[in-house]
């Protein structure tokens, strides 16, 4: 009995399902494109990222070797020999040192000939270590007299002092001129009890042209991080689908990493709005429902992570470019869908002999589903590259507006339905540096 | 030509084999009927029916070069459905629970006639949806694909012995269910 039961209903069971079909539900034949785009994927997008890597390279590259070249060549014309004689055992360590020990120079003990100072500079410096401050302090008055002495009347060094200052022997030989710009008055027309307890530091140039020092210019950016505010009106472009205009907006900063060069980051928001189209289609002999457009909506987060190089020539202009990459989540993804369906109807109309007749005509349908993806679904990191420029105005001293067009350019698909979604336009930054 | 191929059914295939992605489209959307109807059986869940699906998919538009039109086509589909299914049940397996031969009740249970033949499609996929995994899996390999034990217990990983009493408790099972679902046919097709 119990098989009998078991017989029947398993029976029955392989009749019924063998021959069952499910309708097609429309969107399926979407995600297995979906699924078979993720699968083909990663090879293209390693040699995307390989790309986004050289080019980013060279947009960073060429600027720092071009500055760091630059910089030799002018560290080269401080170095540059006027007329020089000395040894480079006197050589202070700095030109910055030379300046801050120039302001807390001691008093010199005993006020030498000029002769023996110059002399004697020599074999005081070699006694000295190189660096010490308070050494170097006390032979800086020497040092002074004997170049003022050097200037007005020069002395006359014996065969020993040539011997030992061989100038093609010493390529810094330079150097000992150059103390003499920050050289300390020795003031004798101020009578030995209105000296003051330390010498005076005053910077002395005595050069008609003055040595080309190296000055530190500060960068633009300054040594503390800008917050700021920005706005960014932008045309959103996809594959498949025409530009769209939509206002984005964030806060961003500006970190200072080294003299030219800052790391600009921040967060960004932008709803984009934008439809593709299906092409390609063709006709199906069956009545199943096919995707003809698709309406996105997306609310995007973009985490931009940017390296700034301002170029010296245009400093003053404020121009600065930026590249970087941009990783980005999203918000809101809305899709909606709308699909089509030829449907064949036969419907009876009046002949010419007056009796009805089947006729079949055929209805086009549309249907569209919506579809939505919950916020912050997936991180898509570093997945948009950042080029950019821009021109930065200041606004009284802690405010800064500036201006800067740029591009993002997808080097991956992302969202849902896996779109190159790019990006550019013009975003209006206002800036705020704290106790500049 | 295979005997079960239609022209048009051909037409999908060739266009395939070419790698048309038209033909694809037209060939996805012709069989996600016959397809999803195998890979439901064996996973009720409809995501991961539709996943099964997709991978059965991926592999006929890879592999249709190999099929020679020797063997019908329908028959060809359904194995790589039935092997993708079962491929997804061994992803599975360490999540799902085995179950005990005590829980199970062999008390027989009586179902007229009238109520088994009016089962339609959808019920028998509700009723499967019931049955525990080890149980489904067995019956549809066994019942309707048409596997040996030693098959089965090969493909699943179990003992034939177990595959046995597998398939026996599974259609206890189904005729309760049936039973605790359609008491009365006639409350069913009637009122």
């Amino acid at each position: 009995m119990k098989d009998s039961i078991h017989k029947r209903l398993t029976d029955h069971i392989r009749k019924t399902v063998g021959r069952y079909e499910v309708p097609y539900e429309p969107g399926s034949w979407e995600e297995f494109q979906r699924l078979q785009r993720r699968r083909r994927q990663p090879p293209v997008v390693w040699f995307r990222y390989a790309l986004a890597a050289c080019l980013l390279l060279g947009v960073l590259g060429v600027p720092l070797w071009l500055y760091t070249k630059k910089s030799e060549e002018t560290r080269l014309a401080v170095h540059g020999s006027k007329t020089g004689v000395s040894d480079p055992k006197t050589m202070l360590p700095s030109v910055e040192n030379r300046q801050r020990t120039g302001a807390v120079l001691p008093e010199p003990s005993t006020p030498k000939s000029p002769e023996g100072d110059f002399l004697d500079l020599d074999d005081s410096a070699s006694k000295s270590p190189s660096g010490d401050l308070g050494v170097i302090g006390q032979n800086r008055p020497k040092t002074a007299n004997s170049s003022i002495k050097n200037r007005f009347d020069p002395p006359k060094p014996s065969f020993d002092d040539f011997r030992r200052n061989d100038i093609s022997t010493h390529p810094h030989a330079e150097s000992i001129i150059q103390t003499a710009s920050f050289a300390l008055i020795s003031p004798r027309a101020i009578r030995f009890s209105l000296r003051p307890a330390r010498a005076l530091s005053l910077p002395l140039s005595i050069w008609q042209t003055g040595p080309a020092v190296a000055k530190t210019e500060p960068a633009k950016t300054g040594s503390k991080p800008v917050w700021g505010v920005s706005l960014a009106p932008q045309s959103v472009y996809a594959a498949g689908s025409s530009p769209t205009m939509t206002v984005g907006g964030g806060v961003f900063s500006e970190i200072p990493i080294i003299k030219r060069f800052s790391l600009s980051t921040g967060l960004a928001m932008a709803q984009q709005k934008f439809g593709t189209k299906e092409s390609g289609q063709i006709v199906m002999t069956t009545n199943i429902p096919h995707l003809v457009s698709t309406g996105i909506r997306l609310t995007s987060i973009d985490l931009p992570l940017n390296i700034r190089f301002r170029p010296k020539k245009m400093s003053g202009m404020g121009f600065y470019a930026e590249a970087g990459l941009s990783s980005i989540a999203f918000l809101n993804e809305q899709y909606a869908y709308t699909y089509e369906q030829t449907k064949a109807e036969t419907i009876f109309v009046m002949g010419s002999n007056g009796q009805e007749q089947p006729v079949t005509q055929y209805r086009t349908l549309q249907q569209t589903t919506n579809q939505s993806e919950p916020a912050f679904q997936k991180i898509y990191w570093g997945r948009i590259i950042n080029l950019s420029i821009g021109v930065e105005r200041r606004l009284g001293t802690q405010f800064r507006l500036s201006a800067e067009p740029y591009v993002k350019y997808p080097i991956g698909p992302f969202t849902r339905e896996s779109l190159m979604l790019g990006s550019g336009g013009v975003s209006l930054r206002l800036g705020f540096q704290a106790g500049r | 030509m295979a005997p079960d191929c239609t022209p048009f059914e051909r037409q999908l295939i060739e266009g395939c084999r070419q790698g048309s992605p038209q033909y694809q489209e037209m060939f996805y959307k012709h069989f996600y009927g016959f397809t999803m109807a195998i890979a439901l059986r064996y996973h009720p869940a409809r995501q991961e029916a539709g996943s099964v699906v997709n991978d059965s998919f991926m592999k006929v538009f890879a592999r249709i070069d190999r099929y020679a039109f020797e063997e019908t086509f329908k028959g060809w589909l359904r194995r790589i459905v039935v092997n993708t299914a079962l491929d997804h049940y061994r992803k599975h397996v360490k999540h799902t629970q085995t179950v005990e031969y005590d829980q199970a009740d062999s008390q027989s249970v009586e179902v007229e006639n009238a109520v088994i033949s009016q089962l339609t499609a959808e019920d028998i996929l509700t009723l499967l949806q019931h049955l525990p995994d080890q149980y489904r899996m067995v019956f549809n390999l066994y019942e309707i694909e048409g596997y040996s034990h030693e098959e089965i217990a090969g493909q699943l990983n179990l003992s034939v012995s177990s595959s046995r009493v597998y398939l026996v408790r599974a259609k206890e099972k189904l005729a309760r269910l049936v039973k605790s679902y359609f008491p009365n046919h006639n409350e069913r097709f009637y009122s």
